[in-house]
């Protein structure tokens, strides 16, 4: 029945989604004083509340970006993105062919050396920081990028965005619904951009202050520990499809047991590769394999979301109120992609490990472009920022982290308006 | 009697959904496939270990087969190509089609196309052949010509990987019965495969032939081979630019007299609907017809539409989603809204060009990125359905929901 009603609603909605006009809806529900969930199991999993949307509209603290400096920023955005769109060839696939080969050795060696961990826990160690690396290659460099369809251009037979599937628990599909598309349109919206605090952490003064906030340093690292089980389970958290009442003006793409059965589907499938089945495989050295396969799934978790969180999280980062997603411009969308990321820098192999989400500014602007360009992409990408009077924020990962750490603890506490979403 | 020997494919290059799940050996095959796609969270074995693979052995592909190309010709219009499948390549049966790979620039551009020459050929010599009509906006025919021909013509190896897809299709001779053989343009290569494998003729055979143009005739040495190998071979060409037309008469004459025949028309969608249709009238049973046709018959280019000369107000669209077809008209705007106008529910998110949740397979057709102004090739290949813009017929094939 559910699906029934989203089809259709998605279909009458069909034009004004076009427009972006359901951020309207978003507001007036808002406005019209539809109850913040009443009860508390609900309130965990519907994410924070939107407190005075409209009274925000008045405090803007980035001040107008008028639509003549929004399309000459398009327009120098779309030079810069078309001169390496053209350059786009043989190097990307090259490379992505290397990080393959990278990923394939390392996870191979990698679960071989955990059974070698018979002879001496050296091996066992050395195994799985080599699975975990694979893990991390996997997810970062090949997989977000792959599905991103940045790779798209080579017409791969499974290395392609329709086809592909990674080693996590997330089930791909399900990823590129919630992050491609609303991570990646919405970004940093409140209300609109889920990826924002994950509905778990209050990260700005727009979200009501509730007790469990005061702790939310250590929910913070419980979700750091869990994390691919946190993506896994976001959009099914996003459609309220186990607890809380669906959002009125969401509009779904797939039914609940669609959902249900890709979480359990994938879900399953990893458990059963990760402590079944390559443990059973190694023999006497299955629990040294399953215990060394949790490790590096837990390496992995941890890199991930540590990486992930610098990219939004920073305390330089803006956020935005629903309002400017309305008929929002190409400039527009440009200008608050840039504040809306902060960038790391770091060596070489620091920006493969984070799958160049280190880049988090040019992969926002350009989210289709290989991810191997971003590097060279980030100077002239500052460049434009400065002629346009832009913040371009960046710094050394160990700074841009512990600024993370300090956003979370910051509005653990209550507060009103040290840091509010802004119009444009 | 028509008889050929035919090596049969092997079973591993079958999809699993096909294979008998029946049999003991079926079941640990699909459980073996089950367990490597768990384990390597990949399609299969062999994906997961092409990238190492190719450490030693550069042009291996899991799907693909590697080939090397041995001659390229011209010949008004088309492109014979002789090629020689690698090892891994498990033969054709006269009448299939192959895809043909090639890797430029990091893409793989691949185009599927009839084998058009004879068994024995690949039996003896290990060389088959392709022969491919050259289109104006094709991307494979000059990429053929910018990139292969000048190493082959130097005897060098050339730089741009070939490869072969497995050879697939049921368009192959089957019965022991008379043969009413109806070709038009590139359409005769399968069938040139057919009758230049066949060894022994019992049975009637007639062929008729239509082309634009002397020069456009293809095989022409092969056929008066073959007719005085074969006396039962009857072959009829037509040339169109002569004003000649494929006489209904000729046809009926021949299916009057040949009540048993078997029949397989090649040609342009729109020669093989039209004949399949002047058949079922003559009397011939749907059974008897085979037919295998390409391309939406004359497609109305707009090469204008790139000069931004005139606006296209509608273009035809056919969608194909699991076995139905449905034919659309564009409106304005994007194939997302045109598509969602005739009722359909593609998947979408952004509308804007960047979530790519609306990727979209399109089998042929010119269409215009609205973000980048980018015109496509004619050929097959993904589009985002919210930012292009058709510029011609275009074929879809969206995923059943």
């Amino acid at each position: 029945m559910n699906e029934r009603i989203n089809s259709l609603q998605q279909l009458a909605m069909a034009d004004s989604v076009a427009n972006n006009s359901h951020a309207d809806a978003d507001i007036s529900s808002s406005q019209s004083g539809e109850p913040f969930p009443a009860n508390s199991a609900a309130t965990v999993h519907t994410g924070h509340s939107i407190q005075e949307i409209a009274a925000s509209n008045v405090r803007q603290q980035t001040g107008r970006f008028s639509e003549a400096q929004a399309s000459a920023l398009a327009a120098d955005l779309d030079a810069l993105a078309s001169a390496t769109r053209d350059e786009v060839g043989s190097a990307d696939s090259r490379y992505l062919l290397k990080i393959v080969q990278l990923q394939r050795v390392a996870a191979i060696s990698g679960r071989l050396l955990m059974v070698a961990g018979f002879w001496s826990a050296w091996w066992w160690g050395l195994g799985v920081l080599f699975l975990a690396l694979a893990k991390i290659l996997d997810n970062m460099e090949i997989g977000h990028n792959v599905l991103h369809g940045q790779y798209d251009f080579m017409n791969h037979p499974y290395l392609n965005s329709r086809t592909f599937e990674w080693d996590i628990a997330c089930d791909a599909k399900s990823w590129q619904r919630t992050h491609n598309y609303e991570h990646h349109t919405y970004t940093n919206i409140i209300g609109k951009d889920r990826d924002f605090g994950y509905g778990l952490l209050r990260l700005s003064d727009d979200f009501r202050w509730r007790l469990q906030n005061s702790w939310q340093i250590l929910t913070y690292f419980l979700l750091s520990t869990l994390f691919q089980w946190g993506v896994s389970y976001h959009e099914m958290a996003a459609e309220r499809v186990f607890l809380g009442r669906k959002k009125a003006d969401r509009v779904s793409q797939i039914s609940d047991a669609q959902l249900k059965k890709a979480f359990f589907g994938k879900g399953g499938r990893q458990l059963l590769k990760d402590y079944l089945l390559f443990p059973l495989l190694s023999g006497p050295m299955f629990f040294p394999v399953l215990a060394g396969n949790f490790l590096a799934n837990l390496l992995r978790n941890w890199w991930t979301s540590t990486i992930i969180f610098c990219g939004h999280f920073t305390s330089q980062v803006h956020v935005f109120t629903p309002d400017v997603c309305v008929n929002e411009s190409r400039g527009h969308w440009y200008y608050r992609q840039m504040l809306g990321s902060a960038n790391f820098t770091g060596p070489r192999w620091f920006h493969i490990l984070s799958g160049h989400l280190s880049c988090q500014i040019e992969h926002h602007l350009f989210p289709d472009l290989p991810a191997y360009r971003y590097l060279q992409l980030a100077p002239q990408v500052a460049a434009i920022a400065k002629k346009h009077g832009i913040a371009y924020h960046s710094g050394s990962f160990v700074r841009q982290y512990l600024s993370v750490l300090q956003r979370i603890l910051r509005f653990s506490l209550p507060g009103h308006d040290r840091q509010v979403a802004s119009s444009m | 009697m028509t008889k050929f020997s035919t090596p049969v494919p092997s079973l591993n290059q079958l999809p699993v959904c096909h294979q008998n799940t029946k049999s003991i050996i079926g079941l640990l095959r699909q459980c073996w496939h089950w367990c490597c796609q768990v384990a390597l969270v990949q399609p299969s074995l062999i994906s997961y270990l092409e990238p190492l693979i190719r450490l030693i052995l550069p042009n291996f592909r899991a799907q693909w087969s590697h080939a090397r190309v041995v001659d390229i010709q011209q010949q008004a219009g088309f492109i014979h190509l002789t090629l020689r499948p690698g090892r891994r390549w498990r033969g054709f049966i006269p009448g299939q089609h192959v895809q043909l790979v090639l890797e430029i620039n990091g893409r793989a551009i691949s185009r599927i196309f009839s084998i058009s020459s004879s068994l024995q050929l690949f039996q003896q010599q290990g060389l088959i052949r392709l022969t491919i009509q050259q289109q104006s906006k094709g991307l494979m025919t000059s990429h053929l010509m910018q990139w292969l021909k000048p190493a082959v013509d130097a005897g060098s190896l050339s730089s741009v990987p070939v490869h072969l897809s497995a050879a697939t299709g049921s368009f192959v001779l089957q019965q022991q019965k008379p043969l009413l053989l109806l070709a038009a343009g590139s359409g005769i290569t399968p069938i040139h495969a057919m009758l230049s494998s066949v060894t022994r003729l019992t049975q009637p055979v007639l062929l008729i032939y239509s082309f634009r143009g002397a020069e456009q005739m293809l095989f022409a040495e092969s056929w008066r081979e073959l007719q005085s190998r074969f006396p039962l071979l009857q072959i009829q060409f037509v040339d169109t630019n002569l004003r000649q037309r494929l006489q209904p008469g000729d046809v009926e004459t021949w299916c009057n007299s040949q009540p048993q025949c078997q029949v397989y028309l090649c040609g342009p969608s729109r020669f093989s609907l039209d004949w399949q249709n002047k058949l079922l009238a003559l009397g011939v049973d749907a059974s008897a017809i085979q037919q295998e046709s390409f391309g939406l018959a004359a497609v109305p280019f707009l090469v204008a539409a790139a000069a931004g000369a005139e606006k296209p107000e509608s273009f035809p669209i056919e969608i194909r989603q699991s076995t139905q077809v449905r034919n659309i008209s564009s409106t304005q705007g994007s194939l997302l809204s045109s598509l969602e106008a005739a009722g359909f529910n593609p998947s979408y998110g952004c509308r804007r060009g960047i979530c790519m949740q609306c990727l979209c397979q399109k089998n042929q057709g010119l269409v215009r990125n609205l973000l980048t102004g980018e015109i496509s090739d004619v050929g097959p290949g993904m589009i985002q359905l919210c930012i292009s813009q058709p510029l011609s017929a275009v074929e879809l094939s969206l995923p059943s929901s």
